[in-house]
């Protein structure tokens, strides 16, 4: 993939893992974070999109949309089983109050086919950043 | 910051951050560490978290940093802070997502010949025994009703379902079973991630581990803690509160992360938010974190029921007629409601600790009575290729920190690099070249877990001998491992 179509870095953190998700626009980096979430859980080239679920977050600031739609995620995940392979999200402009809904395609979890690669414990508000207007935010994750 | 500059050296293994050093410190930070290690607390940028913890609001004493202190999110991992129960703040990020994780240690009645043959056998059977791994479920299915007896009775509720032993209670910190837990503020998310999760290890640096004494420093203390002998076998239990607790922590600063301003106050880092004690939403979360208190410490019960099962099936002898009694079970992360000498006069604080761990002096209460006059039992696990270590509380840690040590070896390369440096393969090869067996669901966890990832637990735990907040009892080192 080109440097500019990576959906986000890996940033190095001490004990736990933090992405730098990319985007043109506000709906591209929720998007590319939750990309970036779903390859830390699971290698996501093993999920094939047979099932889609739609997630909704709204909150008054783009740090706390974030956390809440990251956390909707995992909760999805570990509750649910639900991996993903494909991240939609739509965010109408004219914000705050933003309000966010994703579908996300992909299928329930299956020991042997699917690899796990890391237990996520939390989405934290640590080092939180989103910058539409730069292109870029950022998640540490509690691993 | 020049940290060189504004770091005032108290003794060869204390050092001080001044409360002027920057705007909004209410009290000065306190670092454990030898000269050594604080080249590389530097380059970690934690000092500044250190600064923060000293900025909360109704902080008593220091912003305190234990010797395996490393960058966390909010407060640092190491990091003590007691806060008054009238004014101060009571802060999720302060005990952390994995609410009492902690560590637990059995001693055995066997030597270390009595398994050296079996070791792969035993590691195998826990294996089967004890479901671990990542998105690892459970064996039993809870009802709803009994998520809540596991909330509101922790361990009193494992031992009543046949798991352990009436005794296990006396050895476990607060008798397993933390009171206030309130079920009401607990989520249906938190129960819906909790419940197939309750007796897993997980994966991560969780573990456990067949262990034998390598050394013992103090043969009284390690006497009256059930430990007899070099070569004595032991096995470690490293787990938490699992997806319920982290489910509780992101639900509670949640509500925290609003209810911060409404109260006016200012933080300089967005996960530390907190709220008063005696607010409703700081009693919300307390009672919330009780809750999760003791699911985890419920989680290492069975945990550990099931690898008494497992020695039997492959000894033999019943786990009694092996000894397999609890020395102790701690938590090293968590906030407990505690009394504490202030200035001369006694006062109820909320003590903090994320990465650390209790370590009370004879005497104190809270000791059952057969460590009444010893002290509590402190066990810091290491990382898999080297040793752990089982230490006593002491009068110094009541003093100095709250009665507070380490908790462990301390991260010191970020995941990312550890699997870009270390072949699981080869650490598997290296560790069996070294007689120790390790068995993991995982080969990326066992390269993230490489044991030159960690710190040196070795001078971890010399710089809390040498400071005097907790001693050394004993050295333990593995000779079986099973990682999730």
């Amino acid at each position: 993939m080109t440097e500019e179509g990576r959906r986000y870095d890996l940033v190095e953190v001490t004990a736990d893992v933090a992405i730098r998700a990319r985007g043109s626009s506000l709906a591209k980096l929720y998007a590319n974070a939750a990309w970036g979430m779903y390859d830390l859980i699971c290698d996501t080239a093993t999920v094939v999109a047979v099932r889609s679920w739609e997630v909704e977050a709204a909150s008054d600031d783009l740090g706390g949309m974030m956390v809440d739609f990251l956390t909707d995620l995992l909760v999805l995940w570990e509750t649910e089983g639900v991996l993903a392979s494909e991240v939609e999200v739509d965010i109408p402009e004219g914000g705050p109050p933003w309000h966010l809904v994703a579908r996300i395609r992909g299928e329930i979890f299956e020991a042997g086919r699917h690899e796990l690669l890391h237990d996520i414990k939390a989405v934290t508000y640590h080092t939180l950043e989103v910058r539409p207007d730069e292109g870029w935010a950022q998640v540490l994750f509690d691993i | 910051m020049d940290w060189k500059q504004v770091l005032e050296r108290e003794s060869d293994v204390v050092w001080v951050i001044p409360k002027s050093t920057r705007e909004g410190m209410l009290t000065r930070g306190r670092i454990y560490a030898s000269e050594e290690m604080m080249g590389p607390i530097i380059r970690d940028n934690v000092l500044d978290q250190v600064a923060n913890v000293a900025t909360l609001p109704g902080i008593v004493g220091d912003s305190l940093a234990m010797p395996d202190i490393h960058f966390g999110y909010g407060f640092p991992i190491g990091g003590v802070a007691a806060t008054d129960m009238e004014d101060g703040v009571v802060s999720p990020g302060g005990v952390g997502y994995d609410i009492n994780c902690g560590v637990r240690l059995l001693r055995t009645d066997l030597d270390a010949s009595d398994v050296e043959g079996n070791v792969r056998d035993l590691v195998d059977t826990m294996f089967a025994n004890v479901p671990s791994g990542l998105g690892s479920k459970g064996k039993l299915r809870l009802s709803d009703r009994e998520l809540d007896e596991v909330m509101t009775e922790g361990v009193e509720w494992a031992v009543r379902e046949g798991y352990g032993w009436e005794k296990d209670l006396d050895h476990t910190e607060d008798g397993g079973s933390m009171p206030g837990a309130l079920t009401e503020h607990i989520s249906d998310r938190a129960r819906k991630r909790g419940k197939p999760q309750l007796g897993t290890l997980g994966a991560g640096n969780h573990f456990l581990e067949i262990q034998k004494v390598d050394r013992i420093f103090e043969p009284e203390t390690a006497k009256a803690f059930g430990i007899e002998r070099e070569g004595q076998i032991t096995v470690m239990i490293h787990t938490g509160s699992r997806g319920f607790g982290h489910q509780v922590c992101s639900d509670h600063l949640r509500v925290m992360e609003t209810a911060v301003k409404q109260y006016g106050i200012k933080l300089p880092d967005r996960q530390l938010a907190c709220v008063p004690v005696d607010s409703p939403e700081g009693e919300g979360y307390i009672g919330a974190m009780a809750a999760a208190a003791n699911f985890a410490w419920t989680n290492r019960q069975m945990i550990m029921h099931w690898v008494r099962e497992s020695f039997s099936d492959v000894l033999g002898p019943s786990p009694e007629d092996l000894g397999m009694d609890l020395v102790y079970d701690l938590a090293h992360n968590i906030a407990k409601k505690e009394e504490h000498q202030v200035e001369g006069q006694r006062r109820r604080l909320l003590v903090h600790r994320k990465g650390a761990t209790r370590a009370f002096p004879a005497g104190r209460p809270e000791l059952s009575a057969d460590y009444a006059e010893v002290g509590q039992p402190v066990i810091i696990p290491g990382d898999m290729g080297s040793a752990s270590y089982l230490l006593v509380g002491t009068q110094q840690a009541m003093d100095d920190t709250w009665g507070s040590t380490c908790h462990g070896a301390g991260r010191r390369m970020s995941r990312t690099k550890s699997v870009k440096t270390f072949r699981a393969e080869r650490i598997v090869k290296d560790l069996g070249n070294r007689g120790i067996y390790v068995r993991g669901e995982s080969m990326k966890v066992l390269a993230e877990e490489a044991p030159d990832a960690y710190k040196d637990i070795d001078q971890v735990v010399d710089v809390t001998h040498r400071g005097g907040i907790s001693k050394k009892v004993a050295r333990l080192v593995p000779m079986g491992v099973m990682k999730g």
